[in-house]
Formats: structure tokens, sequence, C-alpha cells
């Protein structure tokens, strides 16, 4: 038996029982744009600047150059002080022969480490030499 | 970045420095050395403040003596030796008679000295002091050798 409810659901198996008004989509498009707020103007993109090599190398070039600077610089100071060691050895002789007893003997001598530890090995050298020779002696 | 970079300058400074500062650029701190030798050998010889007063100054006079011998010597070899030509005959001769010259002073410095020494200090403890002296100079010569190879390599 067929029901109220079955009645209903036949109806609208064949009839589309949503409605949009005459023409609603031929305009569709007009009506949707005209709705919208007006776009904003966007700033056009600067183009931008080409780096170029020498750019990219520049601090690369300025920190070598700074060093090789630092490098000739401090070459040339012990250079120079190569020299002051030369006229201070000088001024040292001279002090020596005139006082030959001066208390601070170590104030005025200006020596390297490698310079004064050659002098330490040739006298012990010398020391072993000697110190052989007489184990010779007392044999 | 910029961190970065003042570390690294500030590291290759440091390393050129520590190039420019190898053995042979390095000052002797003779003050320093002397004081060490000092407290080693009178420790080792026993000696008192009054033996120590008298003993060391001669010490220094003896050694400062003998360094401008060696020190002479070694820049008359460099003159001859910076003869582009070569070294002659006469050179050579001049070389050996300087070696020997300068041996024959050492000995001269070594017996005036011994007299002098002979004054301050007992024969017993003047052996012990300059046994202790040596000990000293060998294990300091030693260190060195030591540091030089360690910063060679």
């Amino acid at each position: 038996m067929e029901t109220k409810l079955d009645k209903i659901i036949n109806s609208y198996k064949t009839n589309n029982p949503f409605k949009v008004p005459n023409n609603y989509f031929s305009h569709f498009n007009e009506e949707i744009m005209s709705r919208l707020p007006e776009k904003e103007k966007k700033v056009a993109p600067q183009k931008t600047k080409r780096v170029s090599m020498w750019d990219k190398a520049k601090p690369l070039v300025y920190m070598a150059a700074m060093f090789a600077g630092l490098y000739f610089s401090i070459n040339l100071l012990t250079k120079n002080s190569d020299f002051n060691l030369l006229t201070n050895r000088q001024a040292e002789q001279q002090q020596t022969l005139n006082s030959p007893n001066i208390d601070n003997h170590w104030a005025s001598l200006h020596i390297t480490e490698e310079e004064f530890f050659q002098f330490v090995e040739a006298q012990l050298a010398e020391y072993s030499y000697h110190e052989f020779l007489n184990q010779l002696h007392l044999n | 970045m910029g961190k970065g970079i003042i570390l690294l300058c500030s590291i290759l400074i440091l390393s050129v420095f520590s190039f420019t500062l190898s053995a042979q650029n390095r000052r002797m701190n003779m003050e320093e050395f002397e004081k060490r030798k000092m407290e080693y050998v009178t420790k080792e010889a026993g000696l008192t403040q009054e033996e120590a007063d008298k003993y060391f100054p001669l010490s220094r006079e003896l050694t400062r003596r003998k360094l401008e011998l060696h020190r002479n010597h070694l820049e008359k070899i460099e003159k001859i030796k910076e003869s582009q030509a070569g070294m002659t005959d006469e050179e050579y001769r001049k070389l050996l008679e300087n070696d020997v010259e300068v041996r024959q002073q050492q000995a001269a410095l070594d017996k005036l000295y011994s007299e002098k020494f002979k004054t301050v200090l007992s024969s017993e403890k003047l052996f012990k002091a300059q046994q202790a002296e040596r000990v000293f100079i060998q294990r300091e010569l030693a260190n060195f050798r030591e540091k030089e190879e360690d910063d060679e390599s």
C-alpha cells in the first residue's frame, strides 16, 4: 500500500525541486565581479640588481690585502730588529770593553734563544771532550 | 657572519705572529734563565747566601766574556762566508787560526776566573757548583731542542 511518504518521494523523483531565476547563470560572472572590492594596485617589483663578480670578490680581496700588508710590515719590523740587534751588539761590546766589572750583565745583552743555546752547546761539547780525556787518563 | 669573520681574522693574525716569533727570532730571557740557574745551583751545591752573592756575579762575568768571544768568532766566519766567489785557502787558514785563538782565549778566561772562584768558595763547593751548572745547562738545552722540534712539527 503506498504511504503518504512514498507519494512525496515519488513526486520528487521526477521533478527537480530546486529552481533558479531566469538567466541567472548567463550574467553570473559579471554579477560576481561587480560585487568584488577594487583590486589593490600592486607596485611592480624592481628588477634585482645584478651582483658583479667584483662585488662578490671585494671583501676577500680586501682581507687578502690586509693580511699581506700585515705580513710585510711584520717582516720589515723583524728585519729592523735584526739591524737594531747588530747596533746594540756593537754598543754592548764597547760597554764590556770599557767596564768589564758591570753588575747588571744581561740588561744590555740582545741575543736570541737559538744563538745562546748554540753557544752553550759548544761549551758543553768542549767540556764533554775534556771529561772524555780525563776518563782516558784515569783508566 | 660578522662574528665568524672577526674570529677568522683573529686566528690568522695570531698564527702570523706565532710564525714570526720562532726560536730563531725569540729573544733569550737571560734574567729568567739566570734566576733559575742560581736557584738550582745554590740548592745542589749547598751554597750560603753570602757564597752565592760572591760566586754568581763571577760566573755571569765569565759566561758573558766567553759569549762575546764566541759571537766575534761567528761574525768573522759569517764575513768570510759572505764572499760570493767562495773561500780561498787564505780564508780557510784565517778561520782555523781564529778558531784556535778563540779556544786559547776561552781557556785563558777559565784559568783567570778559576783563581777568582777559589777565593770565594771552597774547592768542594766550587766543584759541586760547576757540576750543577753544567747539569742545569744540559737540561735547559734539551728542553729547548725539544721545544724547537715541537714548533717545527
